[in-house]
């Protein structure tokens, strides 16, 4: 059985005291198309997750006018989220540590700051090697520093903390992004050295956590049973762009990244010349480049600092990292 | 006027028609921030109004009106069908998305600015609907109950329309210089008038202008009202109010909705709303209100799209079926229903003298009357809307066929006397006004069919020669063809029974015959002039 939820007191409680009639709608709306809605859990997310929020918006004088918008936008979304069973584990971990932190861009655009930490961490949460809480900390470091007060400053930000929680994909335009952060948010998502933005897109391996370079073997991607995406031991084709390789199981394409914060697989449309992209990959058994010690390997490309190689017997893509 | 923002609103994103999309960026950052968290405040959102207005109506279905009936049926490939009761009535189980008539047609005359009349017992959420229309169109709650006219047996012209200023009424020394203090409802783009059956003879005529023509007239003073679009309700649409409902007032209302019965399935929803003081018209979604120049896109969007001319023919052919009476004249003009209803005579004593046709085989016998324009005007009108809808570019045939048995309602008066509905199988259909125009518009397509009208229409090619113009025919030709009309008239005067479909056709083939005598006479004083 389920807690009773605590009583809403503070601007929280006056917002829902104006709109009582439309909350009432609302939750009883929703409800009609949840019939199984949690009252006492959404209940207790507006005493543990928004009325904080709402507090932090209305003791700042700068902010107070927003209280009304910012606890119905935040009201509404918790109920969407809670009737989606979606307000738990890491969404509820990052609504109790950002939302107060970021009073100031929550209200500027409640809804837009809100919606987009959830959906981030939802994102996030899904993604195969990815990191929510990582992103979580990443963010309210960031916001620690006082200088994330505009929603789109914020916004960015968090895709500059996506990719350093595990969105390899996202590493290029993270990048673009953390160079217009303000210095101290940046300083906490990319280092605080002088050309770190510079440093780390001429290296992927270089670690912004340690300064550092990650060497060594990734594994990336996973037999379909197992959760990953190849139905066979994939091998690899050549064009796949900057730090990126092509990689086909025979029945789809795929586009495969790697760097030091994590790794990703996107399906991707055939290249034009799928036999001959593949042929030009083809590695010789008998003998193998320097550095390929894996057992029966098939294909490889070199991206930067990295050899991507594919084995006969592994569902994975293995880049190996020089120190 | 700006969109107006109700405290909630939730909108589903998912589209309403599924397509085919563009393969999306394989790593795009802009992905982190899409999920199951709405983060724009949903009127920001670029939708297409088409798209809107299906939102709207699923919206409507799913959370305002109880409503589990979908008898708009689309099929989308093979079906599962199951028969019951004595009569095996048919239940077919839609492939295709498929419409609850009681939402939909409102939406689509809201969307089209016409008019719709919705009949059926009281308390079958027949009123509720037309607010949500009114709350649809951007104005609050509070202000669509008060503007909606009810109608009542002591309702005068000046409840209905406005009061002249007292003042003015002492002082002015002539009607010009009476001002009105016009009432509020008639300025705005949903208008309402409930139980308009019940509303006295005199007043009626008032909203006979203002619905007919748009403009409201008190004291020589006149108010031009912008195009809106009315919901009437009715307890009973067969006249059975407190006043009949004059014939013109009637023949003013495009579709007629009938409200069906409340399925008792459902009584934990109506409890639940009970329980919970749930008011759906307090709560639509911002994203689903129609601003004034929106309404007026739309209504653009609706008359772009395509009628293709195959389709049109159908409905050529169906209304050509009605209008004949062989024996209600002399000369083939006045061989028609209108003209022994104008002399007063009833149809049967007429149709008696009649032989040679098959009764059952001639749909015009199933009528009383024929197609008005207006009407003919209202099913184009309503099948673009419905097509419209549903996000096509142009009407197909199973929209027409859907949309007609609405719109003809109360315009095709069935001869509940003739020998169709005498057969077993066709009883129901005397009262089922519904499933009779469907079933009238099935057998004229079979019989447009059977035709092959769609390859071989004599008719339709020499109207497509003569819409080629004059300009190069010479006299030669202009005998050629008046020839081939007088060839084809001497081949049907020969043995076919004077149908509906061939009364028209030979009408149409007096017509060409009559302008290429006249431009044959022309060309013969033009050569002698020279």
């Amino acid at each position: 059985m389920t807690a009773a939820a605590p009583p809403v007191a503070g601007a929280l409680a006056a917002v829902l005291e104006a709109n009582r009639d439309a909350c009432n709608a609302r939750v009883a709306e929703v409800r009609h198309d949840h019939p199984a809605l949690d009252t006492d859990h959404f209940g207790r997310a507006l005493a543990d997750l928004v009325a904080p929020a709402v507090e932090a918006v209305a003791a700042d004088r700068a902010t107070a006018d927003a209280v009304p918008a910012v606890g119905m936008a935040l009201f509404e979304l918790a109920l969407d989220l809670v009737a989606g069973r979606r307000l738990a584990g890491p969404v509820h971990r990052a609504w109790a540590a950002l939302l107060p932190a970021a009073a100031p861009a929550l209200a500027r655009a409640p809804r837009e700051v809100a919606g987009s930490i959830t959906n981030a961490v939802v994102t996030l949460d899904q993604a195969p090697g990815a990191r929510p809480d990582q992103w979580t900390a990443l963010v309210a470091d960031a916001l620690a520093t006082g200088t994330l007060t505009d929603p789109a400053a914020l916004l960015a930000a968090g895709q500059v903390a996506a990719w350093r929680a595990g969105m390899a994909g996202y590493r290029p335009t993270a990048l673009d992004l953390a160079a217009a952060l303000p210095a101290a948010a940046r300083a906490v998502l990319v280092g605080p050295a002088a050309g770190a933005v510079d440093a780390l897109r001429a290296d992927p391996w270089l670690d912004p956590a340690t300064g550092g370079r990650r060497a060594g073997a990734v594994r990336v991607g996973a037999f379909v049973g197992l959760g990953g995406a190849f139905t066979r031991p994939p091998r690899l084709a050549v064009g796949g762009g900057p730090d990126q390789v092509l990689a086909t199981d025979g029945a789809a394409w795929y586009l495969v990244v790697a760097d030091a914060s994590g790794h990703a697989i996107a399906p991707v449309p055939p290249p034009a010349d799928a036999v001959a992209a593949v042929a030009a990959a083809a590695l010789d058994p008998a003998n193998p480049p320097d550095g390929v010690d894996l057992p029966a390997p098939t294909s490889w490309v070199r991206v930067g600092a990295a050899t991507a190689v594919t084995s006969a017997v592994s569902h994975a893509v293995t880049f190996l990292v020089a120190p | 006027m700006a969109r107006r923002q109700p405290p909630t609103e939730h909108v589903p994103e998912a589209p309403t028609l599924p397509r085919e999309q563009a393969a999306p960026r394989a790593f795009d950052v802009a992905d982190l921030y899409r999920g199951p968290g709405a983060t724009a405040p949903p009127a920001a959102a670029a939708v297409p109004l088409d798209e809107t207005l299906r939102q709207a109506y699923f919206w409507i279905v799913n959370r305002a009106i109880i409503s589990p009936h979908y008898d708009i049926e689309y099929h989308d490939g093979p079906h599962a069908s199951f028969a019951f009761g004595d009569s095996r009535t048919v239940v077919d189980l839609p492939s295709g998305q498929s419409y609850s008539s009681f939402v939909l047609l409102p939406l689509l005359t809201f969307a089209t600015r016409r008019r719709c009349l919705f009949v059926g017992g009281p308390g079958r959420g027949k009123t509720a609907s037309a607010v949500l229309m009114g709350v649809l169109a951007g104005y609050p709650v509070r202000e669509v109950r008060r503007a909606m006219q009810h109608g009542h047996p002591q309702m005068t012209v000046a409840d209905l329309l406005g009061t002249p200023l007292p003042a003015d009424l002492v002082k002015a020394e002539s009607a010009e210089e009476i001002r009105i203090a016009w009432r509020s409802w008639l300025t705005m783009r949903v208008r309402i008038v409930d139980e308009y059956n019940r509303i006295p003879t005199r007043t009626q005529s008032a909203l006979l202008t203002v619905m007919g023509d748009n403009y409201a007239e008190l004291f020589d003073q006149i108010l031009e009202c912008p195009e809106a679009a009315w919901f009437l309700t009715a307890n009973d649409d067969t006249g059975g109010g407190t006043y009949p409902v004059i014939e013109a007032l009637r023949d003013r209302i495009d579709v007629v909705v009938q409200a069906l019965a409340f399925n008792s399935r459902f009584l934990g929803d109506l409890l639940d709303r009970i329980d919970r003081g749930y008011r759906p018209e307090e709560v639509v979604p911002a994203q689903l209100v129609f601003a004034a120049d929106e309404l007026d896109r739309v209504h653009e969007e609706v008359l772009a799209v395509e009628l293709p001319p195959a389709v049109r023919r159908r409905i050529e052919f169906f209304a050509a079926q009605f209008e004949v009476l062989e024996s209600a004249g002399t000369q083939l003009e006045y061989q028609t229903k209108d003209t022994a209803r104008l002399a007063g005579v009833d149809l049967h004593l007429l149709s008696t003298g009649e032989s040679g046709r098959d009764r059952l085989a001639d749909l015009g016998t199933q009528t009383r009357n024929g197609l008005s324009v207006r009407a003919l005007q209202t099913l184009l009108i309503y099948a673009k809307a419905l097509a419209y809808f549903r996000g096509q570019p142009a009407v197909h045939l199973e929209d027409l066929r859907q949309i007609l048995p609405f719109v003809l309602h109360d315009k095709l008066v069935p001869d509940l006397d003739a020998p169709f509905f005498e057969a077993e199988a066709n009883r129901a259909l005397r009262t089922d006004r519904i499933a009779w125009l469907r079933r009238l518009f099935d057998l004229s397509c079979a019989e447009y069919d059977r035709l092959d009208l769609d390859r071989a229409d004599p008719v339709a090619d020499l109207l497509d020669e003569f819409a080629l113009g004059l300009g190069d025919l010479d006299e030669a030709g202009a005998r050629a063809r008046l020839e081939r009309i007088e060839r084809t008239l001497a081949e049907w005067s020969a043995g076919r029974k004077l149908y509906g479909t061939l009364y028209d056709d030979i009408l149409v083939l007096k017509y060409l015959h009559q302008r290429y005598t006249n431009y044959l006479a022309w060309l013969r004083w033009r050569g002698r002039a020279r």
